[in-house]
């Protein structure tokens, strides 16, 4: 470093100074306007005026990482239905010294699917619903907590979707600050809208002649009627199980139609199970038909014999893992859902 | 010489002339075999027509002469029919010089010589038929001068004058009797010696003397010139014979008049007809509409290997009445007629007869009371037919029940979609060319491939599935004999949706398959040899679009090399286009508005029997199921909606001859019908 300035203040002084000593004074004095300068720019750095405005920064310090509020939002549910709402719990804290008033906490969508169309249901005197989706908490107390609940209700722009995301915006001020904070809300699933379906035909409903055999039932001769399970989901399913018992006096034909799963029959249980691993969302293509034989004896004369009974199903719902399940009854030679033999159950005696 | 040596050298000569007289007659493998006795002299082009529908004529003879261009017409029509002349044996119209159109007639008339009429012991002609003389068919009619008998002349007649035309298969000779004496009470001098012969003497000189006419028709005009007779039946002549027809089933005169009596006898002939052997049931009825009385005859004659004819009466045979049995191809015999009431017996009596055909079954209640059947594990499907749809209502059946003296032809129930593609589980409805539905819809579904599959099934030339099968599934083409895999490939590697399959074969090999990407993928056309060979590729519409393409092959144009028909998928026009094997458009043409974006499901299917394939149409998904059938420049030949008209489900079409009528028939496949 002296040997850099030396030999700089040697060339200098052969080249200028030794000619002129105006060279060294001028030097001299653009070197001095640095450091006047440099000292400046340091001063005014540091300088904090004591301004009227700034008045209040006499009050305790805020962590701007760590404000004082803390809130939490969660649901109770792991699906909801859309007609019914959501539940969100709003808890909140106030981790500060002083209180927190007036903090606005706003809800929203954030998908296109679904519409925020209403807040309602808060349980709680320390809350209010206010304008645009908006919950208003009056006041927490420094060092207090608590939680509400509320219902938000949505409605859905497209139906194939089943998951809302949506998020809220807290806003409060303290100490003339201003605090915003924006949280993701736990995404809401839609419970699974399942149709599943069991019917009998004996003509299919656009006139088609399906079974065989005398209807009304005779004695002794066999009556072939159609079994049908339909399932159709608004998600997907896995691990379909539908199943139903043949009564005695019913038989199982070798004539089917499966658009997809396995079909198997345990005679001696004489249970029907149709298994379907995977069923995809908005397909129609997972039903079962099968033939049934019904051989009326002379004691069922006048009756209305059962064709399949105790029909169920289950499954889990592949978006939420919940189960779904469900109980689909009986059928009987009355053909309910068969608008061209509907009411002609009854056995007669030739 | 004796007349027995006479014989014999004549035999020995039309032995080596046989090969030049005649071609022998095809019977018909399929059932029911139809006979029309049509003896009008002349029958009009209208007439001729419809008459070729038939499959064995029986017309008169003066028809070679007054409406011989109505013959050929037959013939050119049907070359299997099988045209027998028809001409009384044993009398001719008195006054027959009178008649303008009796050509033939009057050219026997003119040889007849008074030692040739059957006379009584007062020398006077007898008449049996009003308007009839009768004619002396025994060894006692006298020598004409050129020192022949009736029994002589009248196969020279029939050989000369009918065979040597062409025109005809072989000769009806009315009123084949094997006994006489029950004509003019007795009262006749068959040997002209002014003395009434005894019965047993008079029958024995008729019979020997027809016999010895029938033995030289058949020596004359060879072993393949087919000869009918007609009346009571008389077995010595039929090792002569072809058959014989049973007027008025069952006749009072045959066999105790009974209907196990008549039947015994038409069982009985074919043991000893001459082959082939053509027996002939005949009933006639006043009424047309009669048809508990033509199934009953119908299903009697299915019971034999006969054909069946029905007409008005015995003073009219003329009709061309034609009834919805007659139209349903039963097929080849599948076993003999066995009585379901007495499984155990072969006893020809009363009872509910039946018969297997491959294609159905005849069934007939010949018993004094109504009969009920349960079909064991058997389902039948009844004809659908407009003249009697209380039976042929076309119901499927489990049971049956039969009026007494009633007769019904059921249909089997055959659930197989052979040599085109179906979708496995889909409900189909089957059609003819005008939308008419010709048998009741069913599931195709084979448990050997997954639900929602295309599948083609592969028939043998008897039209059963022979185990050889492509089915596509889940993005994979699958070529198999039973359970043996021949060929897997994945014609778009990642693609595991459904496609779209067609294919050209034999009934042993698959030649080519196309391939069409399903729903998800995009347009793109795969040709495949029946090895796996990759032939050609190429995208049939955009390929940006992803609603698949569908696909069908064959010869549309009919220039001998195939082509591929495309219909696209969901988000396009519904425009159909026609490539060649390597890609190359030839034509298109919008199969429905072009507003309609659901996709075009396509099938080829010769459905109106002209030879050329037609293309067939069906909406995708959102369309209404409207099926259009076009021929190869896209001009519209039909339509129909195959369902009810407010399901927009989407329909899947395929053509194939399900009913052996030589059209494809229009098979309408969809997913769920409610």
């Amino acid at each position: 470093m002296f040997r850099f300035f030396h030999r700089h203040w040697t060339k200098r002084w052969e080249r200028f100074y030794s000619k002129n000593r105006w060279h060294l004074i001028l030097d001299c004095s653009l070197g001095l306007l640095i450091i006047i300068l440099a000292v400046a720019v340091l001063l005014l750095h540091f300088y904090r005026p004591n301004l009227p405005s700034f008045s209040v920064v006499k009050h305790s310090e805020i962590n701007l990482n760590n404000p004082p509020l803390e809130l939490d939002f969660s649901s109770a549910t792991s699906s909801i239905k859309l007609a019914a709402g959501a539940p969100l719990v709003i808890s909140f804290k106030n981790n500060g010294s002083e209180d927190l008033q007036n903090i606005k906490v706003s809800l929203q969508s954030s998908n296109q699917d679904f519409v925020l169309t209403s807040i309602s249901g808060i349980d709680s005197d320390l809350a209010v619903i206010g304008n645009n989706h908006q919950v208003l908490i009056k006041k927490i107390p420094a060092g207090t907590s608590g939680q509400f609940t509320l219902q938000a209700h949505f409605s859905a722009k497209n139906q194939k979707t089943r998951q809302i995301i949506w998020q809220a915006e807290s806003q409060y001020v303290l100490s003339g600050q201003s605090f915003t904070e924006n949280f993701s809300l736990p995404t809401l699933n839609l419970a699974i809208r399942v149709t599943a379906q069991n019917l009998a035909y004996y003509t299919s409903p656009q006139g088609d002649q399906l079974g065989v055999g005398p209807v009304p039932p005779v004695v002794d001769i066999p009556t072939n009627y159609w079994v049908f399970w339909e399932i159709k989901a608004d998600g997907d399913i896995k691990n379909l199980v539908f199943s139903g018992r043949l009564p005695q006096g019913v038989e199982l034909t070798d004539t089917r139609s499966l658009l997809a799963g396995d079909f198997s029959y345990q005679e001696g249980s004489r249970q029907i199970i149709w298994k379907v691993s995977d069923i995809k969302a908005n397909s129609d293509s997972y039903r079962l038909g099968f033939e049934v034989q019904l051989t009326p004896q002379g004691d069922q004369v006048g009756q209305t014999p059962l064709l399949i009974s105790r029909v169920n199903y289950y499954g889990q719902d592949a978006l939420t893992g919940e189960e779904i399940s469900g109980s689909l009854g009986s059928l009987n030679t009355d053909l309910e859902f068969d608008r061209f033999n509907q009411g002609q159950g009854k056995v007669s005696a030739e | 010489m004796s007349v027995f040596k006479k014989l014999g050298i004549l035999i020995l000569v039309s032995l080596w002339l046989w090969p030049l007289a005649s071609q022998a007659v095809v019977l018909p493998a399929s059932y029911p075999r139809l006979a029309n006795y049509f003896l009008r002299w002349e029958i009009t082009d209208a007439e001729a027509e419809v008459l070729a529908k038939w499959d064995l004529l029986i017309l008169d003879m003066e028809v070679q002469e007054n409406s011989r261009l109505q013959l050929e017409r037959i013939r050119a029509l049907n070359p299997q029919i099988i045209i027998l002349a028809y001409l009384t044996s044993q009398e001719i119209i008195a006054d027959i010089d009178d008649y303008q159109q009796a050509y033939l007639r009057q050219e026997l008339r003119q040889e007849i010589t008074e030692g040739w009429w059957l006379k009584d012991n007062a020398g006077q002609k007898i008449s049996n038929w009003p308007e009839t003389w009768m004619l002396n068919l025994s060894d006692g009619a006298l020598l004409n001068s050129s020192g022949q008998r009736f029994n002589d002349y009248l196969p020279e007649f029939v050989v000369n004058k009918l065979q040597s035309t062409g025109l005809w298969d072989g000769v009806f000779y009315d009123n084949t009797w094997g006994d006489v004496a029950w004509v003019n009470n007795s009262n006749l001098d068959l040997n002209n010696d002014g003395v009434v012969e005894s019965r047993a003497e008079a029958d024995q000189l008729w019979s020997s003397g027809f016999k010895k006419m029938l033995a030289k028709t058949r020596a004359l005009a060879g072993p393949e010139f087919i000869i009918i007779g007609n009346g009571r039946v008389y077995d010595g002549y039929q090792g002569i014979i072809n058959g014989m027809m049973l007027e008025s089933f069952p006749s009072s005169w045959e066999n105790g008049g009974t209907w196990s009596g008549s039947m015994k006898t038409y069982f009985k002939l074919p043991t000893l007809n001459a082959k082939p052997s053509l027996p002939v049931i005949n009933i006639y009825d006043k009424s047309q509409t009669n048809y508990r009385h033509v199934r009953f005859g119908l299903a009697s004659t299915l019971l034999g290997d006969g054909f069946f004819s029905y007409d008005y009466d015995v003073t009219n045979h003329g009709q061309t009445w034609w009834y919805d049995e007659y139209d349903f191809d039963l097929g080849p015999v599948r076993s003999q007629p066995y009585n379901l009431l007495a499984r155990s017996s072969s006893e020809i009596k009363p009872g509910l007869w039946r018969r297997d055909f491959k294609n159905g079954i005849a069934l007939i209640n010949s018993t004094d009371q109504t009969q009920n059947f349960l079909f064991s594990k058997e389902e039948f499907e009844k004809l659908k037919g407009d003249q009697d749809p209380l039976i042929n209502s076309g119901q499927r059946i489990n049971y049956l029940k039969l009026a007494s003296r009633d007769g019904v032809i059921l249909i089997k129930r055959n659930q197989d979609i052979l040599n085109t593609p179906f979708t496995n589980g889909y409900f189909y409805r089957i059609f003819n060319q005008f939308g008419s539905q010709v048998r009741g819809g069913f599931f195709a579904y084979s448990s050997f491939f997954p639900g929602t599959a295309e599948v083609i099934l592969i028939g043998s030339g008897s039209g059963e599935a022979n185990g050889l099968s492509l089915n596509a599934a889940a993005g994979q083409i699958n070529l198999t004999h039973n359970d043996k895999r021949l060929l897997t490939l994945k014609p778009y590697n990642l693609f595991k949706n459904n496609l779209s399959l067609a294919a050209d074969f034999s009934s042993e090999k698959v030649n080519i398959f196309v391939v069409g990407a399903g729903s998800g993928g995009g347009p793109q056309v795969r040709v495949f040899a029946g090895s796996g060979r990759v032939l050609s590729s190429f995208f049939a519409y955009d390929k940006n679009l992803r609603g698949g393409v569908n696909v069908a092959l064959g010869d549309v144009d009919g220039d001998g090399e195939l082509e591929i028909i495309t219909g696209p998928g969901q988000g396009t026009e519904p425009r159909i286009k026609i490539f060649s094997l390597a890609g190359e458009l030839k034509t298109s043409f919008l199969a429905y508005d072009a507003k309609f974006q659901g996709g075009v499901n396509v099938a080829l299917g010769d459905v109106d029997g002209d030879g050329e394939l037609e293309i067939i149409t069906g909406p995708g998904l959102g369309g209404g199921p409207q099926v259009r059938i076009f021929n190869q420049s896209g001009q519209v030949q039909g339509s129909f909606f195959a369902y009810d008209q407010n399901f927009h489900g989407g329909i899947k079409v395929s053509a194939s001859d399900i009913n052996s009528d030589d059209q494809a028939e229009i098979l309408v496949g969809l997913k769920n019908f409610y």
